[in-house]
């Protein structure tokens, strides 16, 4: 792992000040010369304390413990530092428990990210580390101290078993467990505010690496190596840090002034369309996803191999009848329900369900759920479990649920019901309810029984209300429990009315378009592209690769392309848009809560 | 209300935390692409398309994927926080957030909760706060939906402008393929001397 100065190579010539301070050990040393202090730009740094370093091109730096400083014969300077790793870092081997607000972990043991040697140029400024544990070796910090304290550690993280544990061993990378643990009281200066500053030389910096590699033409550097090495997700210090930096751009978008704060992004997005990441671990990612995309295409439609688990082979079976394709699914639902639909009676109703009961009875082979299979199928095994109440009506639904997903027939039924008129639409409801919740409403209201379904909660549906959609028994008792609801009021133990109204579904068919996914005529038909020429034209072929693969893959978008580019701007307007909306629920609440305010008998909700 | 219902509202609760709920899905994406995409991240248990019933007609495909374990979904729903994730074509990403209750269809009730309802007729008092609690939510179901047209249109206008960039772009791109192509770049490059890389 090399730390880059962050000095800018673009042509701004920055020389912080230098000043070596106290020295260690004897001079006598031609090669090395070990040094326990350093002045460097203003901050005066001592042998043990924390640091920031930025590491590559990030942002945000990396925090380190100075464990080694000294100078070179050749004039250059180094500092070995031991890491700390930030939770986000080691999410995967953090387990269960969630680490402290700012907590961080000590390296330690043997292997890659233990330490680093880097120029002592990287450094960045002090950082207010203190140690909490309950090591003999340590100090305890005092209140003052703990709240100065930026970070805090504890424990460590061996590098070499991927381990967290909070004891201390005798040597941490060659150094006493004393030292790194306990910190004289005296290196403890006001955090640098130097961190500002650098964020400015950082783009410098960046730029112009950037533009060094440009010229490479390549993503890769061999930092990325490491985080090959590991586990794809979430590891890897690099990796890490573009999580942090991509972070950062989404927080900017939450200013109130949303134009503005788009064109922050644009500059920034500018910025790193500039230089690149090496973040070509994620490009490693993106060719899994591709295999194995390719594998399972191929596989599902080869062949309809049984699966052990049926919901597996339905699913590979009729994906081409998914749910959500349901306009075909519907149209030979529609074709199997012909039969029934001629006489709009119940009893044919009755009838298909119970060759379904039979059906069930019988065995759940694959082989003859087929029968069933050009109807889009899907195995849920929910097991209904709010079915298990004993209402007469439900023994039916029960049963279709076993075989196919609630959904399928429920849509069935719905449609049905509609057409004869004993469809009624529920709102204003507490989300919160679940279906049964509202058949034992219904009941208790209109001493009907009904089947009931809320309607699932989606990103635009509002906290405040939840509807529902109930089939009664017979047209009568659902016009008559409209009209009572219009009349008089049923109020629900949160204070809102409920409301009634025919119920309408709208055909869940998929949405006829969807905006958002471009695509270039042309590459549809063309094949071959090969050479490209020009580093500028580097960027267009990764552009025609992007579009030529990108439409079959799932994939990340590698930061420096367009494609990458317009994600944000999708992103950005994903922020707004669930900014409008929480700010309309907000609204919502509100004048729900005013409304309320005069009911006498006040809601215990 | 004994201790089964408990239970089974407990693994309910359960399931609920180790799902993801998945939006802005194109109509391209299957239940096999969400299974292959998402078994980066571990082992899928299961896929459910929230199908659409109510007024939302031109709204994204939006399903349930539920994971194997909690840490798992819940590193998904970071992984698509922080980067942008694209299924089955681009540039709209996906977004993932973690399921919640209501998400689910079929829900257990919550044990322990007694559900007590009242009529309120014209007597009663409440009558008239009633009918305008009617009125207001009739008007914030308005609201509502206007709202999603304009986010709908929104989004449009994004896709449209993005389009139009791209369009752009390409025929940039194009052009400066054609000049290379035709050795118009080459003759220019040794007429200014200076070297054009072949990558």
């Amino acid at each position: 792992m090399h730390a880059m100065p962050h000095s800018g190579e673009a042509g701004k010539e920055y020389n912080p000040e230098f000043k070596w301070g106290k020295k260690k050990g004897a001079v006598t040393n031609t090669e090395v010369q070990f040094y326990e202090s350093f002045t460097y730009d203003g901050v005066e740094y001592f042998l043990y304390d924390c640091v920031y370093l930025y590491y590559g091109n990030e942002s945000k730096p990396s925090i380190g413990k100075l464990v080694k400083i000294w100078e070179q014969s050749n004039h250059k300077k180094r500092v070995k530092v031991v890491w700390f790793f930030l939770p986000c870092e080691i999410l995967n081997w953090l387990g269960d428990d969630a680490p402290l607000e700012n907590e961080i972990f000590l390296a330690s043991g043997e292997g890659e990210g233990l330490s680093n040697v880097n120029p002592l140029e990287v450094l960045a400024g002090k950082c207010n580390v203190v140690c909490t544990s309950k090591d003999q070796r340590n100090l305890l910090p005092s209140e003052l101290e703990l709240r100065m304290a930026k970070y805090i550690f504890y424990r460590t993280f061996d590098v070499g078993s991927l381990t967290i544990s909070d004891k201390f061993e005798d040597r941490i990378a060659g150094i006493e467990g004393q030292k790194l643990v306990a910190v004289p009281k005296e290196n403890w200066k006001e955090k640098t505010g130097k961190l500002k500053l650098f964020s400015k030389l950082d783009l410098a910096g960046r730029l112009g690496d950037a533009i060094k590699d440009e010229n490479h033409g390549r993503i890769t550097s061999p930092v990325v190596k490491v985080a090959e090495s590991k586990k794809t997700t979430a590891s890897g210090r690099d990796r890490e840090w573009f999580s942090d930096e991509i972070l950062l751009r989404p927080k900017t978008h939450f200013d109130k002034e949303g134009t503005e704060a788009g064109e922050i992004t644009r500059s920034q997005i500018e910025d790193k369309l500039e230089f690149i990441k090496n973040v070509s671990h994620l490009g490693a990612l993106e060719k899994r996803p591709l295999k194995k995309m390719k594998l399972f295409d191929d596989s599902a439609k080869r062949s309809k191999e049984l699966d052990p688990s049926p919901q597996l082979a339905l699913g590979k079976d009729s994906e081409t009848n998914a749910m959500w394709k349901s306009r075909v699914g519907f149209k030979e639902s529609e074709k199997f329900s012909k039969p029934f639909k001629r006489p709009p009676r119940r009893s044919d109703y009755k009838a298909e369900s119970k060759a379904i009961k039979d059906f069930v009875r019988q065995e759940r082979g694959l082989s003859e759920k087929l029968y069933y299979d050009d109807k889009a199928t899907k195995l849920s095994d929910k097991g209904a479990p709010e079915l298990a109440r004993d209402k007469g009506i439900k023994t039916d639904s029960q049963v279709l649920d076993v075989i196919r997903g609630p959904d399928v027939p429920w849509e069935e039924r719905m449609r049905r019901s509609h057409e004869q008129g004993t469809l009624v639409l529920l709102e204003n409801l507490d989300p919160s309810y679940s279906s049964t919740d509202i058949e034992d409403i219904v009941w208790h209201a209109f001493k009907e029984r009904v089947t009931a379904k809320m309607i699932q909660r989606n990103t635009f549906s509002s906290p405040n209300y939840g509807q529902a959609f109930v089939i009664f028994k017979s047209r009568d008792a659902a016009e008559a429990a409209v009209t009572k609801l219009n009349k008089e009021f049923l109020m629900l133990p949160n204070g809102s009315p409920l409301v009634g109204g025919k119920g309408t579904p709208m055909e869940p068919g998929k949405p006829t378009k969807f905006v958002g996914h471009l695509f270039i005529e042309k590459f549809k038909l063309q094949k071959q592209r090969d050479e490209m020429v020009i580093y500028t034209a580097s960027l267009f072929s990764r552009f025609l690769n992007i579009m030529r693969n990108a439409v079959s893959t799932s994939h990340y978008p590698q930061p420096n392309t367009i494609e990458y580019e317009m994600a944000m701007e999708w992103r950005l307007l994903q922020k707004k848009s669930d900014l409008w909306w929480e700010a309309l629920h907000m609204k919502h609440r509100e004048e729900l809560k005013y409304g309320r305010r005069h009911l006498q008998i006040q809601p215990d909700e | 209300m004994g201790t089964p219902e408990h239970k089974e509202y407990a693994a309910f609760e359960e399931k609920v935390r180790r799902t993801v709920y998945i939006d802005n899905l194109s109509t391209q994406v299957t239940e096999v692409v969400l299974k292959t995409a998402l078994g980066q991240f571990g082992n899928v248990t299961n896929v459910q398309f929230i199908p659409n019933y109510t007024e939302l007609r031109n709204i994204p495909q939006h399903a349930l994927v539920e994971m194997e374990t909690v840490k798992q979904a819940k590193s998904i729903v970071l992984e698509m926080t922080n980067y942008p994730f694209m299924m089955s074509g681009m540039p709209r990403p996906v977004r993932g957030r973690a399921a919640e209750m209501e998400m689910f269809g079929d829900r257990p009730i919550k044990p322990g909760r007694k559900i007590q309802c009242r009529w309120v007729g014209p007597q009663d008092p409440d009558f008239e706060v009633a009918k305008n609690l009617k009125r207001l939510t009739r008007r914030h179901a308005a609201e509502a939906s206007s709202m999603l047209n304009h986010q709908l249109e929104d989004e449009e206008k994004l896709s449209k402008q993005q389009a139009e960039a791209l369009k752009a772009n390409y025929k940039k791109f194009e052009m400066i393929e054609s000049i290379r192509l035709d050795g118009t770049l080459g003759r220019l490059a040794r007429q200014y001397g200076f070297n054009v890389k072949d990558d």
